[in-house]
């Protein structure tokens, strides 16, 4: 009798946790199957690349939950690289400051994104797309045609420093996560974003106010974006406005998506959502070693998101 | 004070109730704004403008009707190089090229379907199906092309998108023909009549025996096979195939429907219109481009205006709605 | 001349398992109990019956909408049973709806020859033909419409026209109106009574559902009446009086009578003064005393969920003020109104009173969540207890407390959502349809935790279509009718059904 009801509960917590079990197999398939996956060189590097994904993916998710998308965090991305690279070689200002203005720049954006979602009530796929594209206009407009190579030392220390042989970005994607973890899974703000999420009107009905939580999502999922710019600009070393781009929020998206988040709200898991993005960066390792066509990288997201988009919508016909 | 209050609102109410006349005042404005520039007005730059309007207009025939049903279509930049790559490919493998263009344009048509089905029969949200199709059909022909461009078309294929006969581009031609084909169908077929109805009200179609999700799959084919139209005709003006020609496609063509009247809340929008947009879209690239101004600039004020448009018709049908709201209880009141 | 047209004997539905979609047999719980019902050629037959007496069912099966259960349907003495509407209109039965099945964004031609548009050349519809023929049409009611207007900018009277003319195209002999005068003016009703004598001249036979006895009386040649699922009777138009109308519509006999304990205090607590739910609505005014219950009656579309949520904030109003505890209550939210300890029970539970996608847990302490959490962490701890205390005290049956709402019944629902209310503690209820689609036991239940809650000093105020219910539990009530206010009872002799039905409808 117990026997049944442990086995209920194994399922269920497999169920919930699908992607991380997708992850392990992935792994296992890999080290399996694929020459050198299984390396502590390649794991290492694994992870690496997945630091910065992993961040932008728990930002995507804070839009999602509430059932909106932002398809403009890969400009984002590319005006706070290049303001990054303005601040620090041309106002030659302290690292510091550098990074808590690009923040703000990442919020400021995201706030204007929420206030036309919330307050103009326009669906956040076009308001996203045309803010997308006034930030690259941006972008273009303030780097002037130039990029910004070889940034200095006490700014790329930021990031650039190594604990247990990883890069220090690894362990800010974890903090980020574990904070994240906590605003979604444990605060009150987290259970009002997923009531939204599930069904709005009730939501509002039981007094959650709407617009103001979308609105901080919004400026989270902006700063947080801008927060993973800056360690991919140091990471290239290179401040660049097309760092990002368009592939960069179709990434987030798909890592979120592959990491269980659904896209009508209300569903999300950080931990999954961290395997959606490790998933992603072995799917690209395989690629790598393989040394199959880069290209087909985009192409293969492509066909995960679509498989995952359309386990979703099958699952919540039931809803 | 009230009375000038009131005739202002009455313009404001009559430029944007009625679209063709907004359409009208904002390519007068576009145009007498760029009157300003040299060079605007020149017989040879405003084929040229046409020219480019139509790889805007020919999706937005699909991307319509999409929006119609309160849907969108943001595949157009993956099936406008996707077809075209196909196409080239298959060419220099040594098929004949008019089977080429045909399979080119059965990828659109296919493309299109598969987001139909995806849209209809499965139940994924129009604006996400759309997106990613597009970009796996950018990813495949990054992959085709191995990221770059890839050239091979047959001379006489050049010619169309960059030739004229009798003075007017055949592009323009294309457009005409095309616009044309698609008006009629939207506004004078049975088809269209059913479109209209299923973007207002559902339930009366399902009651009359009709499929609304077969007409949502017939519609997103039919905007795949425009996609695949415009792929070639740019391909062919550009006389390669990049993976990233296709990329400003996706908003200029949802900003050409909105710009000609179309709402995202479905129930209206003509291809006519759409197409008037297109053309006041590629008029003001084409008038920045004169004024010197980078392509990413372009964005910046085509995103600025896109937001812009779309708000002001949002909170439009919001106070038409509340007004309609009130009306109810005063009726029901009355009774 | 009095040739029958349409038959049904002994029509039956029962409710039907949500999940399964199949009909739950042999339940004492039936939407239509042994229902008969006749039309003559050429005559109009009002139907009459509370919220839920069973009317849109019974002509939904005639309309071929749904299937009965059981029964017999006779159409020109044949027996007959259609698969969906359009097999009923083929057979010439055609259903007007409240809601019209038409579209406003297309002309009035276009809609009248939605799915059969006439094609010509090349495919492309004979739009002159369509003009011209349904102008035809609309004119032969007696009606003149351009048909190239929109048809959103058409009143609903006009709209309603091109419904019934199309209707009429296909030869209908038969035709359902429902609640068709619910947004007309004066004038307009004037018209559609002559377009309806005119169809009758016909031939042509109407059933017309209403609740407005003055048109019954007017149109009518018989009226039926229902009654929680039964057919109660017919009278003639010779032995029609309003008296007899609303005993056959209230007179049921009650066996279970609740009896309240509490006894209501002086001290006014909530107060509205001349509150406009719209713009054109009428001023309302209420009072609702501490340890009072007081009830709202009226059919459905008179307003109470409107002034209700007008009251709780989720509704912008047009005028007027809200009085709590001797201070007005400006700029109300329901956030605002929950911080203040007003709560209010949603009409439609599946809607926006519960998240059914969420577990039981989470909805019990979704409105509570500031008050139970003051430091923006969730506490699991504080969270068992008080979902705890709220299972026990609503005795809501799970098997596990992070279960989903929509696998629970809907009595156990309603309970999670009535325990959601009293999660933040509050001083105010305001119950939309509190016991709404739930069975007989359950009722009792929350009835008596409304009585309990009153004798501990809240104030209730309760909205509700079943009058033994209302009789049963408030002190007074109050009744509205078309926007208004058009009453209020507090003794309790004038506290009875047949009075209170009688007020409703306008008697």
């Amino acid at each position: 009798m117990s026997s049944s009801r442990n086995k209920n509960v194994v399922l269920s917590a497999v169920k919930q946790n699908a992607p991380i079990v997708y992850l392990i197999i992935f792994v296992a398939i890999g080290c399996l199957f694929v020459p050198n996956f299984g390396s502590k060189a390649n794991f290492l590097n694994i992870l690496r690349q997945a630091a910065a994904p992993a961040v932008s993916c728990i930002a995507m998710t804070f839009i999602l939950i509430t059932g909106n998308i932002d398809l403009s965090t890969g400009y984002i991305v590319s005006l706070v690289s290049i303001s990054c690279g303005i601040m620090v070689k041309t106002l030659e200002l302290p690292p510091y400051l550098v990074i808590l203005l690009c923040l703000l720049i990442g919020c400021a954006a995201g706030a204007a994104n929420g206030l036309f979602v919330t307050v103009c009530e326009i669906p956040s796929f076009i308001v996203t797309l045309g803010s997308g594209m006034i930030l690259t206009g941006l972008a273009q407009l303030v780097s002037q045609n130039t990029s910004y190579h070889d940034l200095p030392d006490n700014f790329r220390a930021f990031a650039k420093a190594e604990i247990f042989s990883l890069p220090i970005t690894v362990f800010y994607a974890l903090l980020v996560a574990l904070l994240a973890w906590i605003i979604l899974h444990r605060a009150v703000f987290g259970r009002e974003l997923r009531a939204l999420g599930l069904n709005a009107q009730a939501s509002r009905m039981a007094g959650i106010k709407e617009k103001k939580s979308v609105f901080i999502t919004f400026v989270i999922s902006g700063g947080l974006t801008a927060f993973c710019s800056i360690l991919m600009t140091i990471r290239v070393n290179c401040a660049q406005p097309d760092l990002g781009g368009s592939n960069f929020s179709f990434e987030a998206i798909t890592a979120a998506v592959i990491g269980g988040t659904s896209l009508l709200g209300g569903r999300v898991n950080i931990p999954c959502c961290v395997a959606g993005a490790l998933i992603i960066k072995c799917i690209e390792s395989w690629i790598n070693i393989l040394n199959l066509n880069y290209y087909l990288y985009q192409a293969i997201l492509g066909i995960a998101i679509l498989i995952a988009l359309i386990a979703d919508a099958l699952k919540n016909r039931e809803r | 004070m009230q009375k000038s209050v009131l005739k202002t609102k009455e313009f404001f109410r009559a430029v944007s109730g009625r679209p063709l006349v907004r359409t009208l005042v904002i390519i007068a404005a576009v145009c007498a704004a760029a009157a300003l520039i040299p060079n605007f007005l020149k017989f040879s730059n405003l084929m040229n403008v046409l020219r480019q309007a139509s790889v805007i207009a020919i999706p937005a025939i699909g991307v319509t009707m999409a929006m119609i049903t309160k849907g969108i279509d943001l595949s157009t930049s993956g099936v406008i190089v996707f077809a075209p790559m196909c196409v080239v490919v298959l060419y220099r493998g040594g098929v004949p090229f008019f089977l080429c263009a045909l399979c080119g344009i059965l990828i659109g048509i296919l493309a299109g379907l598969l987001n139909g089905i995806l849209i209809a029969r499965v139940g994924v949200l129009p604006f996400i199906a759309t997106y990613v199709s597009g970009t796996i059909m950018l990813g495949l022909t990054m992959v085709i092309g191995n990221g770059g461009s890839v050239t091979g078309f047959p001379k006489g294929f050049t010619q169309i998108g960059n030739g004229s006969v009798l003075g007017i581009p055949w592009s323009n031609l294309i457009m005409l023909v095309c616009v044309a084909a698609g008006a009629l169908f939207l506004a004078k077929t049975k088809h269209g009549n059913r479109i209209y109805a299923l973007g207002n009200n559902e339930a009366v179609i399902r009651m009359e025996g009709l499929s609304p999700e077969k007409l949502l799959i017939a519609i997103y084919g039919i905007g795949g096979f425009f996609s695949a139209i415009a792929g070639l005709l740019l391909s062919s003006q550009l006389s390669t195939v990049h993976p990233t020609q296709g990329n400003s496609y996706q908003l200029d063509c949802v900003a050409a429907c909105i710009l000609g009247g179309t709402s995202m809340l479905g129930g209206s929008g003509t291809v006519v219109n759409s197409a008037l947009g297109a053309v006041g879209i590629a008029a003001m690239r084409n008038a920045l481009n004169l004024l010197g101004l980078h392509p990413y600039v372009q964005n910046l004020v085509l995103g600025s205006l896109i937001i812009f448009i779309v708000a002001v018709n949002v909170l439009l049908k919001r106070r038409e709605r509340r007004q309609q709201e009130s009306f109810h209880i005063r009726r029901a009141e009355n009774g | 001349m009095r040739e029958k047209i349409l038959e049904l004997d002994h029509i039956t539905k029962y409710i039907f398992n949500v999940s399964t979609g199949r009909p739950i047999r042999g339940t004492d719980v039936k939407i239509l109990d042994d229902v008969h019902f006749d039309l003559y050629k050429g005559e109009v037959h009002a139907l009459l019956g509370e919220n839920g007496a069973g009317k849109s069912t019974l002509m939904k099966i005639i309309g071929g909408i749904i299937p009965c259960d059981e029964g017999v349907m006779k159409l020109d003495g044949k027996e007959i049973q259609f698969r969906n509407s359009r097999e009923a209109r083929a057979k010439g039965i055609a259903f007007v709806h409240q809601e019209l099945n038409l579209c406003t964004n297309i002309d009035v031609a276009h809609n009248f020859y939605l799915a059969n548009e006439p094609t010509g050349k090349f495919g492309l519809m004979k739009e002159k033909e369509m003009y011209e023929k349904s102008a035809e049409a609309i004119r032969a009611l007696g009606f003149e419409l351009d048909t190239h207007t929109k048809l959103g900018r058409l009143s609903t009277a006009q709209q309603q026209i091109v419904e019934i003319s199309k209707a009429l195209s296909y030869d209908s002999k038969i035709i359902i109106m429902d609640e068709p005068t619910a947004s007309l003016t004066k004038k307009e009703i004037e018209m559609l009574f002559s377009l309806i004598h005119d169809l009758k001249k016909r031939g042509i036979s109407i059933i017309y559902i209403s609740h407005r006895l003055d048109e019954i009386q007017q149109i009518g040649d018989r009226m039926t009446v229902m009654r929680d699922g039964c057919y109660i009777g017919t009278m003639e138009r010779a032995h029609y009086s309003d008296e007899q109308a609303v005993n056959m519509m209230a007179g049921r006999v009650t066996n279970n009578i609740f009896e309240k304990e509490h006894i209501p205090g002086d001290e006014i607590v909530l107060e509205i003064k001349d509150l406009k739910i719209g713009e054109a609505a009428e001023p309302l005014s209420l009072t609702v005393k501490k340890g009072e219950v007081v009830g709202l009656c009226g059919l459905v579309g008179a307003g109470r969920t409107e002034l209700a949520r007008t009251i709780y904030g989720a509704r912008p109003d047009a005028g007027g003020e809200v009085w709590y505890q001797d201070e007005l209550y400006r700029k109300r939210s329901p956030g605002k109104s929950i911080q203040k300890g007003i709560v209010y029970l949603s009409e439609d539970r599946k809607i926006d009173g519960l998240i059914t996608a969420a577990g039981v847990s989470e909805n019990l302490v979704l409105s509570a969540l500031h008050q139970l959490f003051p430091g923006g962490l969730v506490s699991r701890r504080r969270q068992k207890e008080r979902v705890g205390q709220l299972i026990g005290e609503f005795n809501i049956k799970c098997m596990d407390r992070d279960q989903l709402v929509s696998t629970l019944s809907g009595g156990n629902q309603q309970k999670v959502s009535l325990g959601k209310c009293f999660a933040v503690e509050p001083k105010v209820l305001i119950l939309d349809e509190p016991t709404r689609g739930i069975d007989i036991n359950t009722k009792f239940e929350i009835y008596h935790l409304i009585d309990q809650a009153a004798k501990q000093g809240l104030s209730v105020l309760v909205i509700s279509s079943e009058m033994a219910e209302l009789i049963g539990m408030s002190d007074r009530i109050y009744i509205m009718r078309g926007g208004t206010i058009t009453g209020m009872v507090s003794d309790e002799e004038e506290m009875t059904q047949e009075n209170l039905v009688a007020k409703i409808i306008g008697v």
